[in-house]
């Protein structure tokens, strides 16, 4: 037995070598069968997906207008210090870069950049082109301050040298209604009529909360029916709760407007009834916006919240109230804290996918009930501001990443003990 | 002695059409044992879970200190609890689980702490008290299911299958402790279980059910002696059932007729005529064997069993198979093997006449 046993482990040793590769090749065929499995949707989200977000978020920092516009100016800038005025040389580039930027069609960029750090420069861009000097004029410096006296105050080139960098922070701190300041090259507040930003998102987080909330409210109670109810009618009322899903969320806030009108269903309803006498103003307000969206993402506070109690045994609440709690007492210090991951699941996602609403706010809100997503397509669509776009779009995916390392946070000690 | 339980004409349904528990009359006394034992369906666990409060007696009602219950909400009756898979708190320490009971009747933290720690002590879990119940063995878990019940000191504590979930070693460990602790504090303890031979070890009395009814209650002793019914015979231990044609009852014994015209007297317990069907039922170690011929029953050995301690052989008696009979090794002889005739004999006081059951 044990001489066999040793025959047996010298011939494994003898064989090992071949042994391995006979493994590497057969996990090699499996790695490569799996691999070619998985290729055609992982190309089409880094096609589709990540590379286009990526480019886009990228934008958010990016800065290529001045650069590409007057290129030969920003070198002369490179080892201007901004003690004093540039030199002759630098003035001569950026009479040169100029006349090429019209040429060339980047006027308009470059003007709409500049004037992000100072406004004035757009005009100050226009009327130095029309009055161009000619090649031969002498001093070009003299010329330009002719021109106009701007192009003689620190302040303006300061401000095109920031500008030049091919990164630049300007977009991500507007965002935050903050700008660094062209003379000091500090970070200072924003103009308070410029200041938006913070008060949209804020705003948008306020919303957010609320619909979350009323999510919990009213899920909650249809959640632990459902869990509580025999699988046959459980799985009917499931449908109803997975209704909503079934239809396009476009037809869902139309209908909602419909509802909530003056004239709607609800206000009408409410009149016939005597408890109002005028129409109350619910939809293009902020009661809108709220009723629309936590109709529209109940389902996913619901479906985790039913997940998670559903497999709580109804034993615990028993095992309570015998040992003397009363039924809401047993209720609230023994089966509500077994739903917290359930819980947190639901209103993280709620929460989540409420702050990046766009449709529901858009249809049912007022002017003043615009969430982030609004600006972003706003910036994409009509100003084709995509630095301020995808600044406030990095901002809204770093909040979302933060709230999800919360969320690992609270639920990681839980999944540790059971 | 006074009775602290008693169930007066409980019925209980659940559809309206089939009862679950039929007509349930059982008095338990203060400091008692009771095992409530029978198959699944019996009616056991709801009539278990009617005293604790969590399902209402369709008709009936049930004392507690002669005081009717069904007024008296679930966590007011003050009944300690062990359910069958613990239902410890997953999210509460050992020692919160314990502290819950207290908490909840507003127990001041220096008394609420003393008696955690007492309780603690009592099932061995000191060094357990800041973990999780899923950090625990099946076992630990279990030890601290119970002394969660007995934390508050209740007079009256229910138990549900408790020991359900443990291996068999562990399960003859902790019925021993049960049965201690029942001793220790003279607590009145109600038992529920499938197992039959935890019924025998721990209880005082075993009311053994069978379709909502009480089919006998007794002593283990009395129960594994002498059952009344065939039902109970069968269900406890193992047994033998020759069935025979009642003839007429003698002095002391019911006579029957086997089919091959053999006559058998056994304890008469069945009520029936001359003519009708008895089960005569005989456990297989009181039945003693003799070489073929030694007595007027005679039996084939269909099968032969060596167990080590003891033999098992099974038999054929009067046409009717099965029959087994169990005896030491030390009284073997080797001339009995499969196919060979033997002689069977028994004192009838040993085989009870009971109904005859379709089973």
């Amino acid at each position: 037995m044990s001489q066999s046993a040793v025959n047996q482990s010298g011939q494994t040793q003898e064989q090992t070598p071949t042994l391995r590769a006979k493994l590497r090749k057969s996990e090699r065929s499996y790695k490569f069968k799996s691999l070619l499995l998985i290729a055609p949707l992982f190309l089409f989200v880094l096609v589709c997906f990540a590379f286009p977000i990526g480019t886009l978020l990228s934008r958010s920092v990016d800065n290529p207008d001045v650069n590409t516009a007057l290129p030969a100016t920003v070198e002369a800038l490179a080892l201007w210090k901004g003690k004093s005025l540039p030199n002759e040389h630098t003035f001569e580039a950026l009479v040169i870069d100029l006349a090429n930027a019209k040429e060339n069609g980047q006027i308009g960029a470059l003007a709409k950049r500049l004037s992000y750090e100072i406004p004035a420069y757009r005009t100050l861009i226009s009327k130095t082109l029309r009055n161009l000097p000619a090649s031969d004029v002498a001093s070009k410096r003299d010329a330009l301050i002719a021109i106009d006296s701007s192009w003689g105050e620190l302040n303006y080139w300061k401000a095109l040298k920031q500008a030049s960098a091919p990164l630049t922070p300007y977009f991500l701190l507007a965002a935050l209604d903050h700008r660094i300041d062209s003379a000091t090259g500090n970070i200072v507040k924003a103009d308070p009529n410029q200041s938006i930003y913070v008060d949209i998102f804020a705003r948008t987080f306020a919303i957010g909360a609320v619909v979350t909330l009323l999510c919990l409210v009213l899920g909650f109670p249809v959640a632990y029916w459902l869990a509580t109810l025999p699988e046959g009618k459980s799985n009917l009322l499931m449908i109803c709760v997975l209704l909503p899903f079934w239809t396009s969320l476009i037809v869902r806030t139309a209908a909602w407007v419909v509802l909530l009108q003056s004239d709607g269903l609800i206000n009408r309803s409410l009149m016939f009834l005597g408890l109002i006498d005028a129409p109350v103003q619910l939809v293009f307000n902020r009661t809108g916006v709220i009723i629309a969206m936590t109709h529209v993402l109940l389902p996913f506070m619901i479906l985790p919240l039913y997940s998670v109690m559903k497999n709580i045994p109804g034993n615990y609440v028993r095992a309570a109230i015998s040992l003397g709690a009363h039924p809401f007492v047993a209720f609230w210090r023994v089966y509500v804290p077994q739903t917290f991951a359930g819980l947190a699941a639901g209103a993280l996602l709620t929460f989540i996918l409420a702050i990046g609403y766009y449709v529901t706010p858009a249809l049912v809100g007022g002017a003043a009930d615009q969430m982030v997503s609004y600006f972003v397509a706003f910036y994409t669509n009509k100003t084709v501001n995509w630095g301020m776009a995808s600044a406030l779009g990095s901002l809204l995916l770093i909040a979302t990443l933060l709230l999800y390392g919360v969320y690992g946070k609270l639920t990681h000690p839980n999944q540790s003990r059971s | 002695m006074k009775h602290l339980v008693s169930f007066k004409n409980i019925q209980k349904t659940y559809d309206g059409i089939r009862p679950v528990v039929k007509d349930l009359n059982l008095d338990i006394k203060e400091g008692e044992f009771v095992t409530l034992l029978g198959p699944s369906g019996s009616g056991k666990t709801t009539s278990l879970m009617m005293l604790a409060g969590f399902e209402t007696p369709t008709h009936g009602e049930i004392y507690l200190n002669d005081k009717p219950l069904h007024n008296l909400a679930p966590h007011k009756r003050n009944i300690g609890m062990v359910f069958q898979n613990y239902a410890l708190f997953p999210h509460m320490t050992i020692e919160q689980n314990l502290a819950f009971p207290l908490s909840v009747r507003k127990m001041n933290s220096v008394d609420k702490k003393q008696k955690v720690s007492r309780a603690l002590d009592m099932v061995k879990l000191t060094d357990f008290a800041k973990r999780y119940p899923a950090q625990l063995s099946g076992g630990q878990q279990q030890r601290v299911a119970l002394a969660r019940a007995l934390v508050f000191d209740p007079k009256l504590v229910l138990m549900d299958e408790p020991l359900g979930a443990l291996d068999k070693q562990l399960r003859e460990h902790m019925q021993l402790e049960i049965k201690h602790l029942h001793q220790q504090l003279g607590l009145t303890v109600v038992y529920v279980t499938h197992d039959q031979s935890e019924a025998l070890t721990m209880s005082d009395r075993v009311a053994v059910f069978n379709d909502g009814v009480i089919q006998q209650i007794d002593t283990p002793t009395a129960i594994y002696e002498a059952p009344n019914k065939s039902f109970v015979a069968q269900f406890i231990g193992e047994n033998n059932t020759l069935l025979g044609t009642f003839m007429y009852c003698d002095e002391h014994y019911a006579v029957a007729r086997l089919d091959d015209g053999s006559l058998i007297r056994a304890v008469p317990v069945a009520e029936c005529q001359p003519g009708d069907q008895v089960a005569l039922c005989i456990r297989p170690e009181r039945v003693v064997v003799g070489p073929a011929g030694s007595t007027p029953l005679t039996a084939r050995i269909q099968e032969y069993i060596y167990l080590g301690d003891h033999v098992r052989m099974i038999t054929e008696i009067a046409g009717q198979p099965n029959f087994m009979v169990k005896l030491p090794a030390s009284h073997m002889n080797n001339s009995w093997t499969v196919g060979s005739s033997i002689s069977l004999s028994w004192s009838p006081e040993h085989i009870r006449a009971l109904d005859v059951t379709k089973h």
